[in-house]
């Protein structure tokens, strides 16, 4: 991805201009590619922990995730599930709040951060 | 269908329209009172700057408003009924049916996985309600209508196979497919080259009149109204500022602004060492307009009352209203400048006999061609010749001018002048110096020689960088001097494109595109270079911004020795700017010489073509006007015509152009040279050679 975002950027041409000022090639990656491509790739990153984590939780609750003695939450989800008819109907709850708002909040930093970076959403 | 029959002329009356756009903070009153009347048959165009909320007044009008816009006032009605109050059941049926839109980028307007003939065929099922079969017969029936060469073929190609001004053809097909009563044209033709703006400019015209249209013309290109429209509306901040027809708004205006609007266009026949008259500051802001007259900051006639009453859009005679406490009378006869700036003087050396300095840069035979490949294997199949035999020098001093269409290889040839691409083949000399011939070192100091001004001055600065930063960019690369003499030369540049210090530390985005190209210019001029290639330096400003470019351009020329390549496909710009201009088509330079020989002693019949193309801001001058210019499009470069490139859409071509390429010799003056075999005016020493029936 940052492969694909550099080489989109290089043909860009604020970056051709400064190529042609003389810039050398370390100092053009140093100064207008590394910090236009870190904000996207920060940023897609928080997402996909948000994606893995939520990912891991449907896999482990399909019984596909870390064996037993590990703890997680899509098993807490499955075990939970066992004794929704037997009066503990609550017990889903903890592990499926706990995923939820994980994931909510990861996004919500990936958010955050775009406002961050995003040097044209700056009020100043 | 119409529940009253159009009992009047009038086809669609709008009458105090106002329309709002609600934003996060704050409301936006783009279009604040609005009213117009286009009746059958005729042609009104609305023109204004950017931002003057036109384009809102059309999608009010269809009622397709971008979020949070909604019509807060006013009625539209069309044949008598307003469609401001009915259902958007019923506003989908009169959408297309009654009255259709053509949108200003062609590409965008069209869906990029259907098949064109599929397109246009859509929108008559959905209206007429008419069989699979039915509709494809009326898609080619209105391809053909629009003048779309071999409309039966054509029907089965996607948008991208198609040129600009055919895929224009296509939108304007697939909008008059239910024939529509008014078809509402929201910057037509200002995606397009010259040369096809004129050809469908004319096709409008002629499809209005044989459907009896109504057709709102938006644009903000006062040449472009005056040939086309009956009468004119001049909108400025959301509120119409002048109507009336179309001779007496351009003959004898009386608001200030459109009279200031249209002396700032640089056009063919402006004297090029007059200061274009510029509009100081900005449109105001429409989330909190003035009480005042909107145009008072901004106006050189404003009084005191025009600071604190706005005036109403009151009648002169014959329907001629403007809105104005102190009306001009007429035109300022052009150039007269009140302003007392001094405009660069002429460069010595620039006319008469050529100085005997060695050329600042020589072009010899440069050649540039780009290899097709196809499949996986990367496999050339053929080479699109971009730029094929090209010579030319330019002097210190001088501008140089390169027109043509788009696709005519003038970009490339700027991108080769400053050494981002290599030539296939000739030299180009720069200052003595063949630039192949550069290495290291001294490829790296060649940036000082040279400098760029991008077309999009935005997508040139990196948006992530303070503009101080931007700006000594250069200087850090070319390590010229301390840390404190970076800063001086800084300022001392950004004051001299007119910006103030204290903008330096904001963003690119933060500025508007006339200020964004200040910085661009600022950046070229910062390591102080003998060459600026400027690539379409204002195509994409408004034209009161545009002169004050123009005219930056033209002073600190004068003030600091600097040559030019203007690279751009406005003849009127290059006209403005230009000692000598070339004309190029297909990457040959078919004309080239002195800015007065070629367009005054035109010898080449695409010049000529190009320079009847323009649209002038002179309803008189563009009534009588009869042809279009240059007719059909741009072959292709990866095959171009045998012979003369330019033959396939010659008036005079003979057999003789198919067989052989015309070289290029001299006409009026030794250094206007033309490659024609028929030519408009003898060559130099030479009479006329024989061409049958001559045109008009």
């Amino acid at each position: 991805m940052v492969r694909g975002e550099s080489l989109a950027l290089r043909t860009r041409e604020f970056v051709q201009a400064a190529r042609f000022v003389g810039v050398s090639n370390y100092r053009t990656i140093a100064r207008h590619i590394v910090p236009n491509v870190v904000g996207t790739v920060v940023v897609v990153a928080t997402f996909s922990v948000a994606d893995s984590i939520q990912l891991l939780a449907a896999l482990s609750f399909l019984g596909l995730g870390p064996p037993p003695p590990a703890a997680n939450w899509g098993g807490m989800l499955t075990s939970g599930l066992n004794f929704v008819y037997d009066g503990y109907w609550w017990l889903t709850y903890p592990a499926g709040v706990a995923i939820v708002l994980t994931v909510i909040s990861f996004n919500f930093i990936g958010d955050a951060l775009r406002d961050a970076l995003e040097v044209r959403l700056q009020d100043r | 269908m119409a529940l009253r029959e159009a009992h009047t002329s009038e086809l669609l009356e709008v009458d105090g329209l106002r329309t709002e756009i609600r934003m996060r903070r704050a409301t936006v009153q783009a279009v604040d009172g609005v009213s117009l009347v286009i009746k059958r048959g005729e042609t009104v165009g609305l023109v204004g700057e950017s931002g003057c909320g036109k384009s809102i007044t059309g999608m009010s009008i269809m009622r397709l408003l971008p979020r949070g816009g909604t019509i807060v006032a006013g009625s539209v009605r069309l044949d008598g009924r307003d469609i401001t109050a009915v259902s958007d059941t019923e506003m989908r049926r009169i959408r297309g049916n009654e009255v259709a839109m053509v949108f200003q980028d062609p590409l965008t307007a069209l869906n990029p996985t259907m098949m064109i003939g599929d397109q246009i065929a859509e929108t008559v099922r959905i209206h007429l309600n008419a069989s699979r079969a039915e509709a494809r017969e009326k898609a080619v029936e209105m391809l053909d209508l629009v003048g779309m060469p071999k409309p039966r073929e054509r029907m089965d190609s996607y948008s991208h196979q198609l040129s600009g001004g055919l895929r224009q053809r296509v939108v304007i097909a697939m909008a008059l497919a239910c024939e529509p009563k008014v078809l509402i044209a929201d910057e037509p033709t200002t995606a397009l080259d010259v040369t096809i703006q004129a050809q469908i400019l004319a096709l409008l015209e002629d499809l209005k009149s044989r459907l009896q249209m109504g057709l709102l013309l938006i644009t903000h290109d006062l040449g472009v109204v005056a040939g086309r429209a009956d009468r004119v509306l001049v909108m400025y901040a959301g509120r119409i500022v002048e109507s009336g027809d179309t001779t007496p708004v351009f003959a004898s205006m009386r608001h200030p602004y459109t009279q200031a609007l249209l002396e700032s266009i640089p056009s063919v026949d402006t004297d090029e060492s007059k200061v274009l008259y510029s509009i100081p500051g900005a449109p105001p802001d429409l989330t909190n307009p003035p009480e005042s007259c909107r145009f008072a900051p901004r106006c050189r006639f404003a009084a005191e009352r025009c600071h604190t009453e706005a005036p109403l859009l009151t009648g002169g005679e014959g329907g001629h209203d403007y809105a104005c406490f102190h009306p001009v009378a007429g035109p300022r006869e052009k150039a007269t400048g009140a302003q007392a700036e001094p405009v660069a003087s002429r460069r010595s050396g620039s006319e008469g006999p050529e100085t005997a300095a060695e050329p600042l840069l020589v072009l010899e035979n440069v050649v540039k061609e780009f290899p097709i490949t196809k499949g996986v294997l990367q496999r050339g199949v053929g080479s699109v010749k971009a730029v094929s035999g090209v010579s030319f020098t330019v002097h210190a001093g001088q501008t140089f001018g390169l027109v043509g269409e788009s696709g005519c290889g003038k970009t490339t040839l700027g991108r080769l002048i400053a050494g981002m691409e290599k030539p296939d083949g000739g030299r180009i000399v720069l200052a003595g110096q063949e630039v192949e011939s550069l290495r290291g070192k001294e490829l790296h100091r060649r940036a000082r020689d040279v400098q760029l001004m991008f077309q999009d001055a935005y997508a040139s600065l990196d948006p992530r960088m303070r503009i101080w930063s931007t700006l000594r960019e250069p200087l850090a690369a070319q390590k010229i001097g301390t840390r404190a003499e970076q800063d001086a030369r800084i300022r001392q540049i950004i004051d001299e494109v007119g910006l103030t210090a204290r903008a330096m530390d904001r963003y690119p985005h933060e500025f508007s595109g006339g200020q964004r190209q200040r910085i661009g210019f600022a950046r070229a001029l910062t390591v102080e270079p003998r060459l600026v290639i400027a690539d379409e330096p204002v195509s994409a400003l408004d034209v009161s911004i545009q002169s004050q470019i123009l005219n930056l351009m033209k002073r600190l020329q004068g003030e600091r020795e600097l040559a030019y390549i203007v690279i751009s496909h406005d003849l009127a710009v290059v006209r403005y700017l230009a000692d000598h201009v070339g004309v190029m088509y297909l990457g040959k330079l078919v004309e080239v010489g002195p800015a007065a020989d070629v367009y005054e002693r035109t010898a080449h019949p695409y010049t000529a073509g190009l320079l009847r193309a323009i649209p002038v801001p002179d309803p008189v001058k563009e009534r009588a006007r009869v042809e279009v210019g240059v007719v059909g499009e741009l072959p292709s470069a990866a095959n171009p015509p045998s012979g003369c490139r330019f033959r396939t859409r010659c008036p005079r071509a003979r057999e003789l152009c198919e067989q052989e390429e015309p070289a290029l010799r001299p006409f009026s003056s030794p250094q206007h040279l033309a490659a024609c075999h028929f030519p408009l005016r003898p060559p130099a020493g030479a009479r006329l050679a024989a061409v049958p029936d001559e045109q008009t």
